[in-house]
């Protein structure tokens, strides 16, 4: 009776200790990570905008698909198109859009001779849409961006460096840079992305394989895409999905900073709580379809992720069950659950996790501010990530699991419309009146 | 050109709202300055005590990790090392020779004819259908 009270307890404290400490110990990593990213790969090379000459330049088809893009096609259709690369074609693909996003391409392919146009006759999803422009594409590299991203003229070019460089390049995956910095959470997603999103990548690259490339903006190899059945339909987030199809194919992923695309983010709590449980949906989704590499030791290069992937969604739960029992403690009576000091007001452990995550804003502005110039403004804000914005992750997470869980398989994923900023809302209310 | 992208319509927010988030965000600031306070009381402490700096040090980082410091540390560093010597592990290679892949082997995959998907690829607008299962079975030239 005694081990097992001493074995409770041991347990006990250790998932304490996990809660607290976990995430620190990952967020130091993942510095680490960036760092020495930094160091291996992106120390020596020119400005962003002023790329290395290629021995080879091989031609690229920019597939561009588009749901009810009418306020943004033409803005991303014309960022596409002014490319700086030596032969290109952009595909716009209109997944049987509602609005007036198919008579704005075709008007457009009447003008632009290096744009061509692809209507689905039906809506099919943005999986089917990237499939149906992959086959009509004339060129072997695919960049892939969204309806409403902007891309840089030099992106192209760092991305086929990969390609001409490795032939177990796969796909390469860019630097999606926020554009819409107009309220509280537009900013706080601006520094997100760098030291969260970019500090990630950077370090997953430098310790192995990265757990998805950006939906907005990767390059694909048309051919490996082929070999694995090319991007699922069934998935929420078919980009996580087709970089794992891909790594367990044996491909390579790969990431480039300087690959850079301006996209819009939502801006409203409601828009951006869609968006992250959308996201982890996806992610579940993945890690469930995926579990089996373990079972395989060819897929020991997977293996780390898979564990961090678990380990993010224990602790997520965990989380939870601490912040219940803590909440029970002060309703039930004394000495019915332990007593816990609350897991979501900052004490002694929590400031330092709280400042470790400023310190990795700090980084990662350093890291990314070669990119994107404005990025320390945007620090002010950031005190919101470590002591509210991180809930809405957990959140997200804790929901999504069960979600992908008994979501039916096979059953089609379907465009998703993001809220994509005030400034469009007001155009709207302006356009409305 | 990037500034140029940059969206910044915080003008267009009414100023009770940019007031209210502003305001918030110092005040969080400042919540989070006064969490340092028992810190910054434990400084003033060993200074007026005119104590040994480096083991107070010790002390505080001790009791910012559930190990010690230094065990914490190599704990990292052996993570990193860890995770750099898995990626020399032989793990799954391609098993199959690059290449692009032939017409035949896009007409084959998705059961169409070689001539439609080369209208296709030539045409500037078109119109793909695809079945109930998301199958494409018709590439339609419009221009």
């Amino acid at each position: 009776m005694l081990t097992l009270t001493a074995l409770l307890n041991t347990t006990w404290l250790g998932l304490q200790g996990f809660v607290y400490y976990y995430p620190l110990f990952m967020s130091y990593l993942w510095m680490m990570g960036a760092a020495l990213f930094y160091w291996r790969f992106e120390r020596h090379d020119p400005p962003f905008n002023q790329p290395v000459p290629l021995p080879d330049t091989p031609p690229v088809s920019i597939l561009i698909p588009c749901f009810n893009e009418g306020a943004h096609a033409e803005e991303t259709l014309l960022h596409a198109l002014a490319t700086e690369y030596p032969d290109f074609e952009v595909i716009a693909i209109n997944d049987g859009s509602r609005d007036n996003t198919g008579e704005i391409l075709d008007r457009m392919a009447r003008e632009h001779p290096r744009l061509r146009v692809v209507h689905l006759a039906q809506n099919q999803g943005k999986a089917m849409a990237l499939q149906a422009g992959s086959l009509l594409a004339k060129h072997e590299i695919l960049v892939c961006i969204d309806g409403d991203a902007l891309l840089d003229p030099h992106c192209a070019h760092w991305m086929v460096r990969h390609f001409v460089e490795d032939p177990d390049v796969a796909a390469v995956t860019g630097n999606p840079r926020i554009r819409n910095r107009s309220t509280l959470l537009g900013r706080v997603q601006v520094g997100e992305f760098s030291s969260i999103v970019g500090m990630i990548k950077r370090a997953q690259r430098s310790f192995g394989r990265l757990f998805t490339v950006s939906g907005v903006i990767t390059a694909f190899r048309k051919s490996a895409v082929h070999h694995v059945g090319y991007w699922s339909p069934d998935m929420m987030t078919e980009d996580i999905d087709i970089t794992w199809k891909l790594q367990r194919d044996g491909w390579d992923v790969r990431f480039e900073p300087r690959a850079l695309v301006w996209i819009l983010m939502p801006e409203t709590l409601r828009g951006l709580w869609k968006q992250r449980l959308r996201w982890a949906t996806g992610g579940a989704q993945v890690l469930a379809k995926n579990l089996d590499v373990v079972l395989h030791p060819s897929q020991n290069h997977l293996w780390p992720l898979l564990l961090e992937l678990c380990l993010s969604l224990l602790w997520s739960y965990t989380l939870l069950v601490m912040v219940v029992i803590w909440l029970l403690g002060m309703i039930v009576p004394m000495g019915t659950v332990p007593i816990i000091g609350s897991p979501l007001i900052p004490q002694w452990s929590g400031v330092l996790l709280g400042t470790t995550c400023l310190l990795q804003f700090a980084v990662s502005k350093w890291l990314d501010g070669h990119y994107d110039t404005g990025l320390g403004r945007n620090y002010y804000w950031m005190i919101w990530y470590p002591l509210v914005f991180w809930l809405i992750n957990i959140a997200a997470t804790v929901v999504a699991f069960p979600k992908a869980l008994f979501r039916v398989t096979g059953k089609r994923a379907r465009w998703v419309s993001p809220d994509r900023g005030a400034h469009l809302r007001k155009k709207q209310r302006q356009d409305e009146g | 050109m990037a500034n140029k992208l940059i969206i910044n319509a915080r003008g267009d927010l009414s100023l009770r709202r940019r007031l209210l988030s502003d305001v918030v965000t110092a005040i969080m600031w400042a919540g989070w300055i006064l969490l340092w306070l028992p810190v910054f009381f434990k400084l003033r402490q060993v200074i007026a005590l005119h104590l040994a700096v480096e083991p107070a040090t010790m002390e505080v980082l001790d009791t910012l990790t559930p190990i010690s410091f230094v065990h914490s540390l190599i704990a990292l560093l052996g993570t990193c090392t860890l995770l750099l010597l898995w990626t020399l592990l032989p793990s799954r290679k391609l098993t199959h020779a690059h290449g692009v892949q032939s017409l035949h082997d896009y007409a084959e995959y998705f059961d169409l004819d070689e001539p439609d998907i080369v209208a296709g690829q030539a045409s500037r607008i078109c119109v793909v259908s695809h079945d109930e299962y998301g199958n494409i079975v018709g590439i339609a030239q419009r221009a």
